[in-house]
């Protein structure tokens, strides 16, 4: 499985939704599943999967799938 | 009690800041009391009957307007959660009958029931926000100010304090830090943005927000969000309630807090007493793990055994009871309850407790039937009822982590997918699981302690 595979597998489990929804354009809020408390299970999960630790402003940051995928470039992992 | 209440008053401190909205725009108390009396004017002044309302909250400027419109015009106002789902909200309005049914600024006429109320009658909460319970909670205008007067003192709230909107107004809690803030001359932020989000903390440092009030998982999202190192230099006190803290979570908040120089303030709360009820020394915050201290000002907390008896010796475990002026005037679970008179100032907050040699309570597990997920009281048997309705034997237990659910049938999937839908739950904090029978104690009840274990 490649990164973005893993990374939308994290989706469909943290906001507990279909696999088709996990699209670049997914934003936060943007669908009720996506609150504050499921981004707070992404981001565990995000974290232990590709073995990083993310900063307060990456958190907030990440408001959307395409957000999400360039901040994680940051810690060198490439969706 | 003094002669007018502080939501009667606004306009008293004049230019100070009362409200602040998500676009910076402030509200000085003078101009919102106008805008108070404006909406009042408009939307009642024509009704002699008082009408019952329904207000849809979200975080914002328009709600608050309505909300203190209908404490001023003496309308009993029904707060009810604005993302609730539409199947929950509309049993709730076919439940009670509202005469006019607000959603912010857009009001719309309701039923023309001409209700009779309790004539203190000024607030109704749903003793369950997220499933929209039908078990409302009465409350009065004294039942507010003196809640109201209470927080702000414990807290030591002042003119210069500033909170921002991190818990929904619908929710009791929620509403007392609005009330505390505005009894005191404080300002509000008013934000629908979440902590998860770069605007909550532009808002949150551009307004200098002194007091930050959370719920268990918001201290877990601002652990996750790296508090120790965030710089939050208006920061003077952090407010808990609304539910179990672990010891691990309060003594990382100790330390940093006081790093921050901020205050800890552990609460505890009961929407059936108004909001927030007792508070702990933040002194004592790192020698009295899971301590939620003493009653407020002008509150006593107290325990009672299983016949009622008083227990006064320390280290006892009994019913937590509590008794003031912020007591509700009692329940209301159809519109002829609107109109009746409970009032017993001794309320049994269905919460076990002991309390230590200094007086300091501890809660140490629950009576009554419910879970608290993510701050929010869910009431199991209701849930049990819905999932009934739905067509699934199940039954439900479960822990302020999550809501678990022991069912007969085989389609587990699709109950998590229908309760995370109609409550709007996060799916990773329901799990079912499949048991072959019932399991019953032997009196023929089911045996919720065997298949979920204690509700604490």
């Amino acid at each position: 499985m490649n990164n973005f595979d893993t990374l939308k597998a994290l989706f469909v489990k943290a906001l507990g939704i279909d696999e088709a929804l996990v699209t670049l354009d997914l934003a936060y809020a943007s669908i009720a599943q996506w609150d504050s408390i499921a981004h707070m299970v992404l981001v565990s999960d995000i974290e232990l999967q590709f073995d990083i630790m993310l900063d307060t402003d990456d958190i907030i940051d990440m408001s959307s799938v395409a957000k999400v995928i360039e901040i994680l470039a940051k810690y060198d992992v490439i969706c | 009690m003094s002669s007018a209440f502080f939501f009667q008053t606004l306009e008293q401190h004049g230019d100070a800041v009362a409200l602040i909205d998500k676009q910076s725009n402030r509200y000085s108390y003078g101009q919102l009391s106008q805008l108070v009396a404006g909406f009042a004017k408009e939307h009642f002044s024509l009704h002699e009957p008082q009408q019952l309302v329904l207000l849809k909250c979200h975080n914002n400027i328009d709600t608050v307007v309505a909300y203190l419109a209908c404490l001023r015009s003496n309308n009993p106002v029904l707060l009810v959660d604005g993302l609730l789902n539409e199947q929950l909200t509309t049993a709730l309005i076919e439940q009670f009958e509202p005469n006019v049914i607000c959603d912010g600024a857009h009001v719309a006429q309701g039923s023309d029931k001409a209700h009779q109320f309790n004539a203190d009658l000024a607030l109704l909460m749903s003793t369950s926000g997220s499933t929209g319970s039908a078990k409302l909670v009465m409350l009065s205008r004294e039942n507010i100010a003196a809640n109201a007067r209470s927080i702000s003192l414990a807290l030591q709230l002042q003119s210069e304090s500033t909170a921002i909107s991190s818990l929904p107004l619908h929710y009791s809690y929620g509403l007392s830090v609005l009330h505390s803030h505005l009894f005191c001359g404080g300002t509000m932020v008013m934000t629908d943005d979440s902590l998860m989000t770069r605007p909550f903390w532009q808002l949150f440092k551009q307004h200098h927000v002194s007091s930050l009030n959370c719920v268990t998982y918001l201290l877990e999202i601002l652990e996750k969000l790296r508090f120790e190192s965030m710089t939050l230099p208006s920061l003077k006190s952090v407010t808990h309630a609304g539910g179990k803290i672990s010891e691990a979570l309060t003594s990382k908040f100790v330390s940093w807090c006081e790093d921050k120089q901020a205050q800890l303030f552990l609460m505890y709360g009961q929407t059936e007493a108004t909001a927030r009820i007792s508070c702990l020394d933040p002194q004592l915050a790192a020698s009295k793990p899971g301590s939620i201290g003493k009653a407020i000002n002008g509150g006593t907390l107290g325990l009672i055994d299983d016949n009622e008896q008083p227990l006064e010796q320390p280290g006892d475990c009994g019913q937590l009871v509590y008794r003031g002026p912020n007591v509700m005037l009692g329940y209301a679970q159809n519109i002829a309850d609107l109109n009746t008179n409970t009032t017993s100032s001794l309320l049994k907050t269905g919460d076990l407790a002991r309390f230590d040699q200094q007086g300091d309570f501890y809660i140490v597990g629950r009576l009554k039937r419910f879970i608290k997920l993510y701050g929010l009281r869910l009431n199991l048997d209701q849930i049990e009822q819905f999932l009934q309705q739905q067509g699934f034997r199940c039954f439900c237990g479960g822990n302020d982590e999550k809501l678990m659910v022991a069912t007969l049938n085989e389609n587990s999937n699709e109950i998590t997918t229908v309760l995370s839908q109609t409550y709007r739950i996060n799916v990773n904090a329901i799990k079912v699981f499949q048991i072959d029978v019932p399991v019953n104690t032997s009196s023929g009840k089911t045996d919720y302690q065997q298949l979920f274990g204690p509700l604490c």
